[in-house]
């Protein structure tokens, strides 16, 4: 059991090492990711800013909370590159033919893919987010957690923010072994996210339709949930429930994967590629 | 008539060097080496001419048929080809020049080869009936009749390289700079091109520089040889002359009735031995091969023998591995 | 007679790219799809935004649904046209550029003609259908001249777009990869088609207008077509956008220039 966790563990480091690699593999690139970044945290903290001057009535939260909001969701996306995450490298594979090569592995392939995952994400973490976001909260005047339970929460509701957001992803990779591209089913995909997760806006500003439809699909934990947690709009009871509701989905999730994976493999073996 | 000149030719780049420092200080300040490719080479090739350039990988050539192309200036030195310069007359140039690239097609991807060729004829303002003679040629020639309604992508390689070497001709150039034009093909391909290649070079009086990995090609095709290695042109003769310069003995097999001593002397020795057989090799400037024959005679109880004429691809292998300073990985396996 | 005969060889050479494309008819429906799909959303957002909040910086929501989709159509007519700008890395890595270089002609005309795009065509349908339906919304009927200048700012929006791409990209002929500086645009570029500029302060508006005018897209002529007051007025704000365009394309052709002459002496 040891050796089998140890052995884990020294997979997923050297997938971490391949993702920190992998990320400053060119100069120019890491550079302007960096930037990216910044003007993209500055200006949805600007938008928020100028509409809280504007309209304070309208918040149910302070200036500074939703500033902050706009800016710990940004840099979680940031982080978690949900535009081209796990299902973009399952299309890569099956196109280039690599896939095979990492299905000989002696670990499993969504296991590798989400060791891959994170190794980039924890090496984003190091290397763009925490950079850029530091400076900007200081620039931008944004807070710490509303409180240091809140702020511990929040760290632990991101891990799960990572592990949902991977697992949405893989199975709409699966998709790529029935169509061979991720066009079209890419663009719903990522509009839902868009939508529904409240990488965007709040979702205490949604209207009551769309707020019901985010109630009831994952997305919202994604984003929104750490969020929320860490500026302390959720609280005590409220967020350790949402952080339960998180928990839920990624172990349905899971199960979900775990299901689409061994069907796709059995498909695999029985057209043998 | 000389139709490529080259003078004191040389090409350097900048390439990034890590130089084992870690990605964060690489990130932070990066950098550069100069790397030269190219360093005072100097050739000319004459009119009608098939000229092989060797050398191993990273050795120069590519950037050299690169600076006669066009498609790279010279760091110093001159090139003219069929009295142009390169760079600063590209346009004219290429009405008068044709490039195959092995490893890079030319054609249009998605779209049937005819459709490829009718888009050239546009580029190179061919008239429509000096366009229909050539192609009616090039279906002759290289067979392109059975392929050319068909997309380039679904091409064996072999038909994919006949369609770009026709797309090279195809405005009649009076030059022709091949690199690598037969890696990856078979046999048969391979000899379909050489034939074809020998055959244009016969009848339009073509100029050829080749540059490529297999010997047959150099064998079949060129009566002259250019080899560079480190940037450097370390011979320029013919195939004879790279053979008595590179590999300056002969090796002959022996049968023999019964195992004696190894012979071991001034000129001659034995270099291999199974049972029943041994290999003995002499230097050719020392001894006439009837004069070997009468001193094997006398040492070994011969019952036949086979001469072992060194083949290009010998003397060619035995001379990028005597370049010391080549990195290990980089030299051909024996 | 040369422009002429150039032009004939750009029909071919799309007449080609056509044929090449048509062979993945599918996904050219799946792209409009997703195409459609993602700026729905980008409205829909902002929907939500300003069903809530009446104006964003003295913007009402069509005013900046207006600005939006005027972006939208100069990116799409940009992308339609010079859709292979941003390739000009890829070209040089994968060897094509050299092959273009073995050819008679303009190396940026046998560039640009690779092929046109035409799922970025129904972008330019969307963004004029959007800008069209918003203006409905806001109570505006446009006369015949007015539309006439609409389409003008389209076009000198994509200029600006192209030229900008074009000066980005050419510095791929210097360090290999030159879609990240491009990429390293695209949030501003994002920024300047969401909201209007000015929101983020003087700086900001400066920064947009001066150094990559993006705003002289969308910002300058939504303001000069609504009527909404901007840090310039009357005739200059009016041909700010044309201004915009000529400089850019200028300063586009040149780094091209400079770009592959550098590349010519350097290579890969």
């Amino acid at each position: 059991m040891t050796s089998a966790v140890g052995h884990g563990g020294r997979v997923l480091l050297a997938f971490a090492w391949q993702g920190a690699r992998t990320s400053t593999a060119y100069t120019t690139a890491y550079w302007m990711e960096l930037l990216n970044a910044a003007v993209r945290v500055f200006a949805v903290v600007t938008v928020w800013a100028v509409l809280y001057r504007s309209y304070p009535q309208q918040f149910p939260v302070t200036g500074g909370q939703t500033k902050t909001y706009a800016a710990v969701t940004q840099l979680t996306a940031v982080m978690l590159t949900w535009w081209s995450g796990a299902h973009h490298r399952i299309a890569r594979q099956v196109r280039d033919g690599t896939l095979y090569v990492d299905l000989l592995r002696p670990v499993s392939y969504p296991f590798q893919l989400l060791c891959w995952e994170l190794g980039e994400s924890a090496a984003r973490l190091g290397l763009v987010v925490l950079p850029a976001g530091i400076p900007l909260f200081v620039l931008l005047g944004l807070g710490p957690p509303g409180s240091a339970a809140g702020g511990l929460l929040s760290a632990a509701s991101t891990v799960l923010s990572f592990v949902l957001l991977y697992e949405c992803n893989f199975l709409v990779g699966l998709v790529v072994f029935r169509t061979l591209s991720l066009k079209g089913v890419q663009h719903a995909y990522h509009a839902l996210i868009t939508l529904l997760s409240g990488l965007w806006i709040p979702l205490w500003l949604y209207p009551g339709p769309l707020a019901a439809i985010s109630q009831v699909l994952p997305f919202r934990s994604i984003f929104y949930t750490p969020a929320a947690v860490y500026v302390g709009y959720l609280d005590g009871p409220a967020a350790v429930r949402a952080c339960a509701v998180q928990l839920g989905w990624a172990v349905v999730l899971w199960l979900g994967l775990e299901a689409g994976w061994a069907g796709t493999r059995r498909a695999l073996s029985a057209q043998g590629g | 008539m000389t139709e490529v000149v080259v003078h004191e030719l040389a090409k350097s780049f900048r390439v990034r060097d890590a130089g084992g420092r870690s990605a964060v200080a690489q990130l932070v300040r990066p950098r550069y080496a100069v790397k030269e490719a190219v360093r005072g080479v100097s050739f000319t090739i004459g009119r009608g001419e098939m000229v092989a350039y060797l050398g191993p990988n990273g050795a120069g050539k590519s950037t050299t048929i690169k600076c006669l192309a066009g498609i790279l200036a010279p760091t110093s030195g001159t090139v003219r080809v069929g009295g142009l310069t390169p760079v600063r007359q590209r346009k004219e140039l290429a009405r008068r020049v044709g490039v195959v690239f092995g490893h890079k097609t030319s054609l249009w991807w998605d779209v049937p080869v005819l459709d490829t060729y009718q888009l050239l004829r546009r580029v190179y303002d061919l008239p429509r009936a000096r366009f229909e003679a050539r192609l009616e040629l090039l279906r002759d020639t290289l067979g392109l009749a059975e392929f050319e309604r068909t997309p380039a992508r679904q091409l064996s390689l072999g038909q994919r390289m006949r369609a770009d070497l026709g797309a090279a001709l195809l405005h009649g150039p009076s030059v022709l700079f091949l690199d690598e034009p037969t890696v990856g093909l078979d046999v048969l391909a391979k000899e379909s091109l050489r034939t074809f290649i020998r055959r244009t070079n016969e009848t339009e009086g073509l100029t050829v520089l080749l540059t490529t990995h297999d010997m047959r090609d150099v064998e079949e095709l060129c009566q002259r040889i250019l080899v560079i290695d480190h940037g450097r042109l370390v011979f320029d003769g013919t195939p004879a002359e790279i053979t008595r310069r590179w590999v300056p003995w002969t090796e002959i097999t022996l049968e023999v009735a019964r195992p004696v001593p190894p012979m071991a002397g001034d000129g001659i020795e034995e270099v291999a031995r199974e049972p029943g057989r041994c290999t003995v090799r002499f230097t050719r400037s020392r001894y006439s091969l009837p004069e070997v024959m009468a001193v094997l005679a006398n040492h070994y109880p011969v019952l036949d023998c086979r001469v072992n004429e060194p083949t290009i691809e010998a003397v060619v292998r035995r001379m990028y591995e005597s370049s010391a300073t080549l990195p290990a990985s980089r030299r051909p396996q024996p | 007679m040369r422009p002429l005969r150039g032009l004939s060889l750009y029909g071919h050479y799309l007449l080609l790219g056509f044929r090449s494309q048509a062979e993945y008819r599918v996904d050219l429906a799946l792209m409009i799809f997703g195409v459609t799909v993602l700026n729905a959303v980008d409205v829909a957002l902002l929907a939500v935004i300003l069903t809530r909040f009446p104006a964003l910086g003295g913007w009402s929501f069509w005013e900046v649904a207006f600005l939006y989709c005027l972006y939208l159509a100069a990116l799409g007519l940009e992308n339609t046209f010079l859709l292979h700008l941003v390739d000009i890395d890829e070209l040089i890595r994968d060897g094509t550029l050299d092959h273009m270089l073995l050819r008679p002609r303009p190396v940026l005309l046998q560039m640009l003609a690779k092929d046109i795009s035409p799922r970025d065509l129904a972008q330019v349908g969307l963004g004029l259908g959007g800008a069209w339906y918003s203006l409905h919304r806001l109570g505006l009927a446009l006369g015949v001249a007015h539309w006439a200048l609409l389409l003008a700012y389209l076009v000198a929006g994509a200029a600006v777009l192209g030229g900008i791409v074009l000066a980005i990209c050419s510095v791929g002929f210097w360090t290999v990869r030159s879609r990240v500086f491009l990429a390293g645009t695209g949030e501003l570029q994002e920024v300047v088609q969401h909201y209007p500029a000015h929101v983020f302060g003087q700086w900001f508006v400066g920064l947009v207008t001066l150094v990559l005018p993006f705003a002289a897209i969308n910002y300058y002529p939504a303001a000069a077509l609504l009527g909404k007051p901007t840090v310039v007025s009357g005739p200059l704000l009016a041909l700010l956008p044309f201004l915009a365009a000529a400089g850019c394309l200028t300063a586009g052709g040149l780094v091209w220039r400079l770009g592959l002459r550098s590349y010519l002496s350097t290579g890969t």
